[in-house]
């Protein structure tokens, strides 16, 4: 039993020194820093559970996959806080978090806040987390080929956006 | 390279808020001391939901609950309902429930609070503490939220100076709290705190009166 166990924390340990850093990127792409680090925790507590069924050939896109939906759970427990607790009554698009105009190159993000948030996703992972079409797809539960298509497209509308951004700024550039 | 679409692309790649090349904030929790918390979890599911095919995993803010429990340091025990047999005059019916350790190394960090997490705790509870001492703190009950009917909570373990565990909780006589409990031990990390009608809410909302 006890061989077992240290197997098994040395396995997670190996795991976590290779995805923390990405898992933590990621989230902070995504969220506040405080929400990151519960994505985090999240993530490789999820993996220490699942040891087994982390993909030996694709261990930070299943990760991504995980962080994905603890993202998801944590933005959802948040926002009823939210409405709930201040009775705000609005309605409050789950679009980024973070300020465009803060960000490197604010056209780009205001350009990718415009797309809808599969593609905008798509762009990210492959973008941002430099995955393959094929590490996407096990991030997103999708088939590598699907990928290939809407990333396609998803290329496509934010040329097309961006182009649009650039536009936009360039009539009045006194505001 | 003047093709828009590869400007465009260029551009999208250097505007990564978190590159490699960017610095990030520090953590919140030293790495190894997150991992060493994730670790001393045990590998079974807590709830007995099965793993999620896709969408709505339950079980993961079941399992960062553990965390969240696991990270402040729990001592587990448990003493249900003690009172009433050595008592025959007995009117009141008392529980108890241990506090945490406080201070175990590695130990002292909490988990964002979240209804989630609240509404899976076991045990909760609206008291007013009647007794203070440098071991025990006594609650008279006020409302059971879920999990429990005595009139009386005595919580065990209580010490005075070691509160500053983060997310600890000071008791005063006269003061009233809110406290919910898992497998016999106080959660702490702002599962247990001094009655606020924010946290209030919150119990309303998670136990539903």
């Amino acid at each position: 039993v006890v061989a077992v166990t240290d197997a098994r924390q040395q396995l997670f340990e190996q795991i976590a020194a290779e995805v923390a850093d990405s898992i933590r990127r990621y989230a902070l792409r995504r969220t506040d820093p405080d929400t990151a680090d519960d994505v985090l925790a999240d993530t490789l507590l999820v993996v220490w559970r699942r040891l087994d069924d982390v993909p030996a050939g694709a261990r930070l896109p299943w990760c991504y996959g995980v962080a994905a939906r603890s993202l998801a759970n944590l933005n959802r427990a948040a926002r009823r806080q939210r409405s709930l607790v201040q009775r705000i009554v609005r309605i409050d698009p789950p679009t980024d978090t973070v300020d465009a105009a803060e960000l490197p190159d604010p056209d780009v993000h205001r350009a990718l806040a415009t797309l809808r948030p599969d593609d905008r996703e798509l762009l990210r992972l492959w973008a941002w987390e430099d995955l393959t079409p094929a590490e996407i797809a096990v991030a997103l539960d999708l088939t590598p080929n699907a990928v290939r298509i809407r990333l396609h497209r998803a290329r496509g509308r934010f040329a097309e956006a961006l182009g649009s951004e650039m536009r936009d700024d360039r009539p009045d550039t006194t505001e | 390279m003047t093709d828009p679409q590869d400007q465009a692309e260029l551009r999208l790649r250097a505007a990564d808020p978190a590159g490699p090349a960017r610095a990030l904030p520090p953590p919140r929790v030293e790495r190894a001391e997150l991992l060493e918390g994730i670790m001393s979890t045990t590998t079974e599911a807590p709830a007995p939901t099965p793993p999620p095919k896709s969408s709505r995993p339950r079980w993961l803010l079941a399992a960062a609950a553990v965390i969240a429990i696991a990270a402040a340091g729990t001592a587990v025990a448990l003493t249900v309902d003690s009172g009433s047999s050595n008592h025959p005059v007995a009117t009141k019916t008392v529980r108890t429930l241990q506090l945490p350790n406080a201070g175990r190394p590695g130990t002292t960090s909490c988990i964002r609070f979240m209804i989630d997490i609240l509404r899976e705790k076991p045990v909760a509870f609206d008291g007013t503490a009647t007794d203070v001492t440098d071991s025990d703190v006594l609650l008279t009950v006020n409302h059971w939220y879920k999990g429990g009917s005595a009139d009386e909570v005595r919580l065990e373990n209580y010490h005075t100076p070691d509160i500053a565990l983060e997310g600890g909780v000071d008791f005063r006589v006269g003061h009233r709290y809110l406290v919910t409990a898992t497998d016999g031990t106080v959660n702490v990390c702002g599962y247990t705190a001094e009655w606020s009608p924010e946290l209030a809410k919150s119990f309303q909302q998670a136990f539903g009166g």
